[in-house]
C-alpha cells in the first residue's frame, strides 16, 4: 500500500515539471504522426507533370498518367521548377509534354516526352510506369495517324474517336496478374500503425 | 559596492585611490574578495582553481604558479591540489575559498561573513589568519553576524541596520555611545545598604544597589576603579566573596542604537 | 578579450572533463546516425528488381519479347532477368521471395497474336513487393500496348470501310507495325540535389546534437550565477563583456569540435560524403551561430540552469523533428514541408542537397537564412544577458 503512495507522489513531482509532460506524452505523439504521415499510408510516389501548351492531347495524357495505379500525378506550370523539385526529392520524376504537342502528333510526327529522373534505381523504374502509360495513349494516337495515312478517315480527331470507340472491342493483349506467396504484415495495419508500435517500445525504454 | 558587483546610487567609492565601480578595472585588481557561498568551481582541481583566478587578476604566469603553491602551502592543500574540489571536505573548500581572495596579494581584503555554518576549531583557524594577514598590514574588511569576532579583531567597526551604517569608530567609539558604564557584582555578606551608599557617594559610581547578597554598580571604568570599590567596600565592614565585571559590548550597543537585538 | 578567452578555456576544460558534452557532442549522434543507417538501408534500399521469365510459346512475337524488348530494359538496370523453365517454379520461387516477379509467356501467344485473337501474359508478383510486380506489369503492358496499337490501327482502317480480305488486313498489319511510334519517351538526367542516405544520417543526427552541444555555454552562466563563481568573476579586474564573450564562445567551439568531428568521422567509418569541405565549412558555421543564439535566447528566459536545459531540450527536438533531422520532409503532405524552414536544420541540410548538386554558390542562401536566425536571437539574447550578468 505504501508502495502506492511513493508512486503517487513520485508522478506528482514528475508531472509538476512541465517538459516531463512534453517528453513523456507530446513527443512520441507528434513523432508518431509525423512518422506516419510522412512514410506510412500510400508508398505512391509522386510524379511531376508539365503539360503547359501541350493541347487537349497533352490533357488526354496527362489524365492517362493520372489513372495509373500506384502513381501520385502532380501538375506543374514551368519545367525548370519541376526539375529543382526532381533534384530535391520532392517528386520522384517529372515528365515534360512540350508544347505544341497537340499539333505535332496530329500533324504525324513523332513527339518526344522528357523524363527528369535522379540517377538511382527508384527513378528508374518509375520510368518504366511512365512508359506503360504513354504506350497506351500511343496505341490511340497510332491508330488515329495510321487511319488517317491509309485514306480510312477524313482528320485525325474523326480517326481518333473511332479508334477511341473501337478500342474495348479489339480483341486485344493483356496482361493479367496473380500475386504468390503470403503477406508479412497484415493488410489491415493502418497508416501509422508500424510507427506507432515502434515508438510504443522506444518510448517505454527510453522513460526513466 | 566596494568589491564593484553592484552600482552605487549616490556618492564615490575609491579603493586604493582609484574609483570604484562595477566597470573599473584598476580598483578590481586591488580587492581580494572572498563571498560568502564558496565560489569555487567543483569540476576543476584545487590548482586550476587558482591558476585561473590568477591568470584573471592578469598575473603572468610564472608569478601565477608561485602564487598558486604559496596559496596552497598558507591554507594547507598543498597534497590535495590536483583533486578536483567537489571531493573537498567543507573546511577544505572554506580555506580554498579565502585562499582564492588572497592570490594576487591584494591591498584590500573583503571577508563576507566567512564563519557561517564552520566548526570552532576551522573557524579559530580563520580568524587567526585574519589577524596575521592584518597584522602584516592588508587592510581587511569583514563582515559578520558574531559580535565576539568583530570585537576580537577589528580596529574599527561600522553597523549598519537595514542598508544603512549607523555608527562607526572604534570599539570605544562605540561603547561610549551607550552611556552606561561597566557593571560590577559583588557578592558579599555584611551591612549591603550601608556598603551600597557608601559606594554611591563616589563621583565616578553611577550607580550603586543593594541587593539580595550582592551589591550592583554601575561605574566609569571598572578595570581603573576596582581597587577603590574594594577598598570603600571593605571600610565599611562588608566581606567580598566574588566579584564580576561586565563591559557593555557590541551587542548593548547594537541594542541601544536600534531598540532591537542583533540576532532579530 | 584575453580574459573571454580564459573563462572560455577554462569552461572547455570543465566541459571535456565531465563527459557529457562528449557524449551529446560526438558519441551519442555518431551511435544513432550508424543504427538509422543500418535500420534504414534495408527497407529503401531499391536494388535489382530480380525478374523471372518463362516462355513457354518460343514462337516470334514472344521472342521479340524476350531477346529485345526486356535485355533494352535489364540495361537500365532496373531488372536481372532470371529464364525459368516452368511456370511452377518460377510461381514457387516468387512465393518465396527469391523473384520480385515473374513474366509468364503461355504457349500459342504468338500464333494467337498473329491470327489477330486476344492473347494475354502473366505477372505473378511477390506479395510483399507491390512495386516490383507493378513495374514488371508496366514493361509488359508497354509491350502488350505496341502490340495492340498494331490491331487497334487495323480495325480503325477496317471499320471505316467494307470489309477487308485477310490477305489486306495482313497487308496492313503490315504497314501499321512499319508506321512510327507516336510519342517517345526520353530520359533526361537530373542531378541529385538531396543527400543519400549515410549522409542525410549523418548529417541529420549531426545537426540535430549540435543543438544540445551548444547549450553548455550559456547554461554555465546560470550555473554560475547559482553556484556564487560569477560574483567572483564580477569583482575580477574583467569587463562585463568578456565574462558574456567567453560563455558564448565556449558555446561556438563546443560546436565547432563536435561538427568537425563528427564530419570527418562520418567520411571516415561510414563513407558518408558531406560535400565541397568549403561549402559545408560555411554552413557548419552558420548553424552553430543559429543554434547557439537560439539556445543562448531561452536560457535567458529561464530562472535557472535546469529549467534553462529543460526547455533548451524541448525546443531543439521540436525544431530537430520539424526540420526533418530524423527522416525527410521533402515528401511530406503540403504543410509540414512548408514549415520545416522554421528550423534552422533544414536550412543547413537543404544547402548540403543542393551543394551535392551544384556549385558551392548554392550554399549562400541556406547560410544566410540561418546567420539572420542567428543574429535576431542572439541579439535579443545580449540584451537579456547584460541584465543577467548583473547581480
Amino acid at each position: 500500500m505504501k508502495v502506492l503512495w511513493i508512486a503517487l507522489a513520485n508522478l506528482r513531482r514528475m508531472f509538476r515539471v512541465r517538459t516531463n509532460i512534453f517528453f513523456v506524452f507530446v513527443f512520441p505523439m507528434v513523432l508518431i504522426l509525423i512518422l506516419g504521415a510522412t512514410f506510412g499510408g500510400s508508398a505512391s510516389p509522386r510524379l511531376g507533370v508539365v503539360t503547359t501548351g501541350s493541347g487537349p492531347l497533352g490533357a488526354a495524357l496527362l489524365r492517362q498518367l493520372e489513372q495509373t495505379p500506384h502513381l501520385r500525378v502532380a501538375a506543374v506550370s514551368d519545367p525548370a521548377a519541376l526539375l529543382t523539385q526532381v533534384e530535391r526529392g520532392n517528386m520522384a520524376a517529372g515528365v515534360v509534354i512540350p508544347p505544341g504537342y497537340d499539333g505535332a502528333v496530329r500533324a504525324g510526327h513523332t513527339v518526344t516526352l522528357r523524363y527528369l529522373a535522379r540517377p538511382d534505381q527508384s527513378s528508374q523504374r518509375l520510368g518504366e510506369t511512365v512508359r506503360g502509360a504513354v504506350a497506351r495513349q500511343a496505341a490511340l494516337l497510332g491508330a488515329a495517324r495510321f487511319a488517317v495515312v491509309q485514306h480510312a478517315a477524313p482528320s485525325f480527331s474523326v480517326g481518333l474517336a473511332r479508334a477511341t470507340k473501337i478500342s474495348p472491342v479489339v480483341p486485344a493483349v493483356s496482361v493479367t496478374q496473380a500475386t504468390a506467396g503470403t503477406a508479412l504484415f497484415s493488410r489491415t495495419l493502418g497508416q501509422f500503425d508500424e510507427g506507432a508500435w515502434t515508438e510504443l517500445l522506444l518510448f517505454l525504454s527510453s522513460s526513466p | 559596492m566596494i568589491a564593484g558587483l553592484l552600482e552605487r546610487d549616490a556618492g564615490e567609492v575609491l579603493v586604493a585611490g582609484e574609483p570604484m565601480t562595477t566597470r573599473s578595472v584598476r580598483a578590481k585588481n586591488a580587492i581580494g574578495y572572498v563571498p560568502q557561498d564558496l565560489a569555487i568551481y567543483p569540476d576543476l582541481t584545487g590548482r586550476e582553481n587558482l591558476m585561473f583566478f590568477a591568470r584573471l587578476y592578469s598575473m603572468p604566469t610564472p608569478a601565477a604558479k608561485r602564487r598558486t603553491d604559496e596559496v596552497l602551502a598558507l591554507t594547507g592543500l598543498a597534497d590535495r591540489a590536483g583533486d578536483q574540489t567537489e571531493q573537498y571536505s567543507g573546511g577544505m573548500k572554506r580555506r580554498l575559498n579565502i585562499g582564492i581572495g588572497l592570490l594576487h596579494q591584494p591591498k584590500l581584503l573583503i571577508l563576507d561573513e566567512p564563519t557561517v555554518g564552520v566548526d570552532p576549531q576551522s573557524r579559530n583557524a580563520i580568524l587567526e589568519s585574519v589577524e596575521g594577514l592584518s597584522g602584516a598590514g592588508m587592510a581587511v574588511l569583514y563582515t559578520t553576524h558574531y559580535m565576539e569576532e568583530a570585537e576580537r579583531l577589528c580596529d574599527r567597526i561600522g553597523i549598519i541596520d537595514h542598508g544603512k551604517l549607523i555608527a562607526e569608530g572604534t570599539r570605544a567609539d562605540l561603547v561610549g555611545m551607550v552611556g552606561e558604564g561597566d557593571q560590577v557584582r559583588l557578592s558579599a555578606i555584611g551591612d549591603l545598604e550601608k556598603a551600597a551608599g557608601a559606594l554611591a557617594a563616589r563621583s565616578w559610581v553611577r550607580q550603586a544597589k543593594a541587593l539580595d547578597g550582592s551589591i550592583d554598580l554601575v561605574v566609569e571604568n571598572a578595570s581603573s576603579e576596582l581597587p577603590a570599590i574594594l577598598t570603600d567596600v571593605a571600610a565599611v565592614g562588608v566581606i567580598v566573596r566574588s566579584v564580576e565585571v561586565a563591559e557593555p559590548d557590541l551587542e548593548a550597543v547594537f541594542l541601544h542604537l536600534t531598540g532591537r537585538a542583533l540576532r532579530d | 578579450m584575453r580574459a573571454a578567452w580564459l573563462i572560455c578555456l577554462k569552461d572547455l576544460r570543465a566541459r571535456l572533463r565531465d563527459r557529457s558534452a562528449v557524449l551529446i557532442g560526438v558519441v551519442v549522434p555518431l551511435g544513432l546516425a550508424f543504427i538509422f543507417n543500418s535500420i534504414f538501408s534495408g527497407i529503401s534500399g531499391a536494388s535489382v528488381i530480380n525478374l523471372g521469365v518463362v516462355n513457354a510459346d518460343h514462337g516470334a512475337v514472344s521472342q521479340q519479347f524476350t531477346s529485345h524488348v526486356l535485355p533494352a530494359v535489364g540495361r537500365s538496370g532496373v531488372i536481372a532477368i532470371h529464364p525459368e523453365a516452368t511456370v511452377t517454379q518460377a510461381r514457387a520461387l516468387a512465393a518465396k521471395g527469391k523473384l520480385a516477379a515473374v513474366i509468364v509467356i503461355p504457349a500459342g501467344f504468338s500464333a494467337r497474336v498473329q491470327a489477330g485473337q486476344p492473347a494475354s501474359m502473366q505477372v505473378i508478383g511477390n506479395v510483399d513487393a507491390p512495386i516490383s510486380a507493378e513495374v514488371a506489369r508496366s514493361i509488359t503492358e508497354s509491350f502488350a500496348a505496341d502490340l495492340n496499337r498494331i490491331r487497334l490501327s487495323v480495325a480503325t482502317v477496317a471499320a471505316g470501310t467494307t470489309p477487308l480480305s485477310p490477305a489486306q488486313i495482313q497487308a496492313l498489319a503490315a504497314r501499321a507495325a512499319a508506321a512510327a511510334v507516336p510519342v517517345a519517351v526520353n530520359d533526361v538526367s537530373a542531378q541529385t540535389k538531396e543527400l543519400d542516405q549515410k549522409s542525410f544520417f549523418a548529417a541529420g543526427m549531426a545537426v540535430f546534437f549540435l543543438f544540445f552541444t551548444v547549450q553548455f555555454g550559456v547554461t554555465s552562466l546560470l550555473e554560475e550565477r547559482n553556484d556564487g563563481t560569477l560574483a567572483r568573476l564580477l569583482a575580477a579586474p574583467i569587463s562585463r563583456a568578456s565574462i558574456l564573450g567567453g560563455k558564448l564562445l565556449t558555446s561556438f567551439l563546443l560546436g565547432v569540435i563536435s561538427m568537425t568531428v563528427l564530419a570527418v568521422a562520418t567520411t571516415l567509418l561510414f563513407g558518408a560524403s558531406w560535400g565541397n569541405p568549403l561549402g559545408v565549412a560555411v554552413l557548419v558555421v552558420a548553424a552553430i551561430l543559429a543554434a547557439t543564439g537560439i539556445m543562448a535566447l531561452i536560457a535567458t528566459l529561464a530562472k535557472n540552469a535546469e529549467q534553462a536545459a529543460n526547455w533548451q531540450s524541448v525546443v531543439a527536438v521540436i525544431l530537430g523533428l520539424v526540420g526533418g533531422t530524423f527522416f525527410p520532409v521533402s515528401q511530406a503532405p503540403g504543410v509540414l514541408s512548408r514549415l520545416t524552414f522554421v528550423a534552422p536544420q533544414a536550412w543547413f541540410l537543404r544547402g548540403l542537397g543542393d551543394l551535392r548538386g551544384g556549385s558551392i554558390s548554392a550554399v549562400w542562401i541556406p547560410a544566410l537564412a540561418m546567420l539572420i536566425f542567428a543574429v535576431v536571437t542572439g541579439g535579443l539574447a545580449m540584451t537579456r544577458l547584460k541584465r543577467l550578468a548583473e547581480m
